[in-house]
């Protein structure tokens, strides 16, 4: 959504301005004069949308005639990797090193974050056997909250580059070249809500699901199986409601996949519908509403963050302690 | 989604569907950072924690155990005291009793010897007036012998004896 006004002149011959490439509104007037101009070739909210919200692949990699291409979201991903492990190694060593000091703000901070994973979710759900999957949860509950949060965040790469592109270090880029040959900055830093696509929250809760059906064999043998059935079923109502109790299990952690997906993709779409309008309608009144609108939108957005980074991993811990006992 | 898929795409977007590629490195990415986390920071971090909740747990219990025994403690000196104090008591009203006893004992004393004193005086004084009125009977008697003596010696007369006896007992008295 940031770079709304790249998307604004799909014309090739509108880079010879500055002007277009720029990322914020302080080079509205121009940007608008283009759009005037090329009035042939209309602004198009769904192709703001389908451009910020789709994958696309900035590094074509095949492996064993596999398609493991590096697409955006696999980029903010490493990025929220990077993150994690340049927030977590050191604040482990500042919290081992002061342990029975008081805490810092920063490692104070990450000890409320990991004590309300570990007291919040793992110890509410599982109790004592919550130990041994806290450090799982940890990391689901951060990956999922980083990639959520990375996902309002402005696109780094796509800024440097604007940077570049004005101070002619840069050529400007060709809007309608394929991604691959984007500029580098964009491609490592792309902008892109990683939890936004079925395939990633698709392969989180398969792992959440593997998890559920690991610990519970480990809890209760190869009776798991059997035991999905709540007690003092009836033989023929068992009969018939093991199947539905089996494929819950799957449909429970589709739902984990699906839940947090709708949630990043429809805020995304709401910021950007309401920010689309202002290049829409091209209007001072519109573009007020649309601003405090979306400022809005981008709190609440914060908070589904962290809403369905929790949602997420607590759904993860009661469906993994459902499993670790006969109900 | 394809290899093609231009910066500006065009067209619509398909939510649920699957690039398995993707869903590949999710997998992978995850679990990398899962395995070089939890090696690297959540082992440290729960433990740390664990060890200081320990640590404040047992610093907690044994600071009710110290109040306990401080408690148990501020008993026995209290009840101590009390002794201590009811013994003082004791001890005061013993030795006032004792001085009382000791105060009679030394009056009854004081008075008997007073008594003893005086009564020793009275016989002194008794027996001396005794030997005092012995001593005089005895003069008496001599006074008399030799009045008669001397009554007998001069040639006792109607007139002179008179005279006699009573020059005499001048005699006598001086």
């Amino acid at each position: 959504m940031f770079s709304l006004l790249t998307q604004m002149i799909p014309n090739s011959e509108a880079h010879t301005s500055p002007a277009t490439d720029a990322v914020h509104g302080e080079v509205l007037a121009p940007a608008v004069e283009h759009v005037a101009h090329h009035a042939e070739e209309a602004f198009s909210v769904t192709s703001l949308i389908t451009h910020h919200l789709s994958d696309a692949v900035l590094w074509p990699l095949q492996i064993a005639g596999f398609d493991m291409s590096i697409t955006k979201r696999v980029v903010m991903m490493w990025i929220v990797s990077f993150l994690m492990l340049a927030i977590f190694i050191p604040a482990a060593r500042f919290i081992v090193r002061k342990v029975y000091s008081r805490p810092g703000r920063f490692s104070g901070a990450v000890e409320m974050l990991v004590g309300f994973v570990r007291n919040g979710i793992a110890a509410d759900t599982m109790g004592k056997d919550g130990k041994v999957y806290v450090p799982y949860l940890l990391t689901l509950f951060f990956f999922i909250l980083f990639s959520n949060l990375l996902g309002l965040f402005p696109p780094m790469g796509e800024l440097v580059h604007f940077v570049a592109v004005q101070t002619g270090m840069a050529a400007p880029m060709d809007a309608h070249a394929p991604a691959t040959e984007a500029p580098l900055a964009l491609k490592l830093w792309p902008g892109i809500t990683s939890t936004g696509d079925l395939s990633v929250t698709g392969a989180l809760a398969g792992i959440s699901l593997l998890v559920i059906f690991v610990s519970g064999f480990a809890f209760q043998g190869i009776g798991f199986i059997k035991n999905i059935v709540p007690k003092g079923i009836p033989a023929p109502l068992w009969i018939l409601m093991w199947p539905l109790e089996f494929i819950g299990i799957f449909t429970k952690a589709f739902a984990l996949a699906v839940r947090l997906l709708a949630n990043m993709t429809a805020g995304h779409m709401l910021l950007l519908v309401l920010m689309g309008f202002i290049f829409q309608y091209q209007n001072y009144g519109v573009a007020t509403a649309s601003y405090v609108g979306s400022v809005g939108i981008f709190m609440l957005e914060l908070l589904v963050a962290f809403l369905q980074a929790y949602i997420f991993v607590l759904l993860t811990a009661l469906f993994v302690a459902g499993a670790q006992h006969r109900h | 989604m394809g290899l093609t898929m231009p910066i500006l795409a065009e067209g619509s977007i398909n939510l649920l569907a699957v690039n398995p590629g993707l869903l590949i490195w999710t997998a992978i990415t995850f679990l990398t950072v899962l395995v070089v986390l939890y090696f690297t920071a959540w082992k440290t971090i729960i433990k740390a924690i664990d060890e200081r909740n320990d640590r404040i747990e047992a610093d907690i219990e044994k600071g009710k155990e110290v109040r306990e025994k401080a408690e148990a403690l501020l008993r026995e000196y209290e009840q101590k005291l009390n002794t201590a104090k009811e013994e003082a008591h004791h001890i005061m009203d013993e030795s006032r009793k004792d001085a009382i006893a000791q105060r009679d004992k030394i009056l009854e004393d004081a008075r008997n010897e007073a008594e003893k004193i005086s009564k020793r005086i009275e016989a002194e004084i008794e027996q001396a007036k005794v030997k005092a009125l012995d001593e005089l009977e005895h003069t008496a008697v001599d006074m008399a012998a030799k009045v008669i003596e001397a009554v007998f010696k001069n040639a006792v007369t109607a007139d002179n004896h008179r005279a006699i006896a009573e020059r005499e007992l001048k005699n006598i008295k001086n």
